[in-house]
């Protein structure tokens, strides 16, 4: 079971760095997307691999569905962009630098203070929907309105923003 | 868990590159969400290593992901809508706020 988890882990994650490292260097949109999918479904694998189940339905539903699906309109939908070859930013060296720092100074906080802090997560009891959901509605009811009236916000907002103005030419639908 | 929250970080590095990078705004959201997915990758491993047998850490990252997934939704809007008025789609050409 043991072999199995860490082989599990380590396929999910050059499956999950390989992707996410082509959506930051590809130049073409359409594959970078496809790329992002197989990202998402690569994050969604690793929440399954930490218990936590009803996460990775939600990340592959809305994230790995959704999302891709909202880029993919995005991309068609502006004229020019789909297939085409799109210039790089030319300070790569101090992003590199800067992402590095971050990276070399985390890993060596990981590694230096929680050395020791538990085995390899093993298989424990996972959270059952039922205790998600539970806890969901009683004790985070507040935060879980306000989240849905902030989807309220954005469904509006993006509504507003992306129609026609008045006047402004209906495309022929008089 | 070392291992989980070093993939985090390595994630949360490699979307950082990418908004730090990209000169589309397309691209700079892809950016937004790979960093977005490292955070809840070291969530969850916390939330396990932690506390196991209590479902915070999971309903922090159902928030986290609602509100990023409202926000992508709000931002590609927005850039359809500079896409049209300005005739441009790289973030470092777009220097007004009045369209």
């Amino acid at each position: 079971m043991d072999v199995l988890y860490n082989l599990s882990f380590w396929l999910l994650a050059i499956i999950t760095v390989g992707s996410a490292l082509m959506v930051v260097t590809l130049k073409n949109l359409s594959r970078a997307v496809i790329f992002l999918v197989i990202f998402f479904l690569g994050v969604g694998g690793f929440y399954f691999l930490m218990q936590a189940k009803f996460l990775a339905l939600i990340q592959v539903v809305i994230y790995a569905g959704a999302v891709a699906v909202i880029f993919a309109f995005v991309i068609m939908l502006t004229p020019g962009l789909p297939g085409t070859k799109i210039r790089q930013s030319l300070n790569q060296g101090v992003a590199l630098i800067i992402t590095g720092l971050f990276l070399g100074s985390m890993s060596l906080l990981i590694y230096k203070q929680l050395a020791g802090a538990g085995k390899a997560a093993g298989i424990e009891k996972s959270l059952s929907l039922k205790d998600l959901g539970q806890v969901l509605f009683t004790d985070y009811l507040l935060p879980f309105e306000l989240v849905s009236f902030v989807l309220l916000v954005a469904l509006v907002g993006a509504v507003l923003l992306t129609a026609r103005e008045r006047g402004e030419g209906n495309g022929g639908l008089e | 868990m070392n291992n989980f929250l070093v993939l985090g970080a390595l994630i949360f590095a490699i979307g950082a590159y990418g908004v730090l990078t990209r000169r589309n705004v397309v691209f700079i959201f892809m950016g937004l969400e790979i960093m977005f997915s490292g955070v809840g990758i070291t969530l969850a491993a916390f939330a396990q290593h932690i506390q196991p047998a209590s479902a915070l850490g999971q309903i922090f990252i159902l928030f986290i992901l609602t509100v990023a997934a409202a926000e992508t939704a709000l931002g590609l809007a927005i850039f359809l809508r500079l896409a049209k008025t300005h005739g441009t789609v790289q973030a470092d050409k777009i220097n007004e706020l009045k369209g």
